[in-house]
């Protein structure tokens, strides 16, 4: 290959590279505006914090946005009961007075604090799984269930993941990740 | 020929930039662990303002629990107000709410940070 031919190809090269620079941070800029949920999660109805962050990604076009959910501290702490039931709620969010939907939902929850400037509607998008850690230990790995009573055997602290998936158009889908930990009844000092 | 091996070219280098951009933006998804540096210089200053909370034994080793100067949001305790320190993740993004094992060197005035249990998940 002469010179003039190599000296062509490189300039086309980067030339290519710096098009796909762009576009990619186009498409970055664009797709950002996904349609974002609010998510609430409670244990026996005490609300819990949580830490997490929303990734949408485009399977034509590989792109990947990630929406980081860094709302509070995510630890609660839960009374020692004889049963544990998590209930997990995904909303739209609304504008009371224009209809509009508000896309930012960080630190929003589905409603059931009374908020006057908003209202929700509460969707069914998501397939999820689960991990609940204890001592560095994997105790639960598979399907998101709502009764986790037969893992939280005892007091103490307990790591919970919940992985969504949900379908955002034709071409792309939104994973989330949602971790927080709660200590029940008061937590176990024998270690 | 030429222009079949370019167009080639083009496309190969095109696919394997949009997938380096999306391997990039898929490494930002977990927080970083921690960053060992900041964490040693809060635990040095936090000796400074608080030297009560450091009960060395006669080795010159001292547990320091996470909880013991963080408030119930696990910030910093307001009373340790000249110092702060952000909450911390492993990669799976389990808080690290574990403790710090440190060391007072009789030659040295800085103390030596060992990190490794800050992730542990005590039970309580």
């Amino acid at each position: 290959m002469d010179d003039s031919i190599s000296s062509i190809l490189t300039k086309a090269f980067i030339f290519y590279f710096c098009e796909c620079l762009v576009l990619w941070f186009l498409m970055a800029g664009y797709t950002a505006n996904y349609d974002k949920l609010a998510t609430t999660i409670y244990i026996n109805g005490t609300e819990i914090n949580y830490y997490g962050n929303d990734s949408y990604r485009n399977y034509i076009f590989p792109i990947r946005i990630v929406n980081h959910i860094d709302s509070m501290h995510p630890k609660t702490d839960l009374e020692l009961s004889n049963k544990y039931i998590i209930k997990l709620t995904e909303c739209e969010v609304y504008y009371e007075s224009s209809g509009l939907r508000k896309n930012n939902n960080l630190g929003n929850n589905c409603g059931e604090k009374n908020d006057h400037e908003l209202k929700f509607k509460i969707v069914d998008e998501s397939s999820f799984t689960m991990k609940i850690y204890r001592k560095n230990k994997l105790i639960y790995d598979g399907e998101f269930v709502s009764d986790v009573t037969d893992y939280i055997s005892e007091k103490g602290r307990y790591y919970f993941h919940i992985y969504g998936k949900r379908r955002a158009g034709i071409i792309s889908n939104v994973e989330s990740h949602f971790a927080f930990n709660v200590v029940i009844g008061g937590g176990n000092y024998e270690d | 020929m030429k222009t079949k091996i370019v167009i080639i070219g083009l496309v190969i280098v095109s696919l394997l930039t949009l997938l380096l951009f999306d391997y990039l933006a898929g490494k930002s998804i977990n927080y970083v662990a921690y960053d060992i540096e900041n964490e040693e210089k809060f635990i040095n200053e936090m000796y400074e303002f608080a030297p009560e909370l450091f009960k060395f034994d006669d080795s010159g080793k001292a547990i320091i629990y996470i909880r013991n100067f963080t408030d119930e949001d696990g910030y910093t305790n307001t009373k340790y107000e000249t110092t702060s320190r952000q909450l911390i993740f492993d990669k799976d993004l389990n808080e690290c709410d574990g403790y710090y094992v440190v060391y007072k060197k009789s030659d040295s005035d800085k103390l030596e940070v060992d990190m490794s249990h800050i992730c542990d998940m005590l039970d309580y």
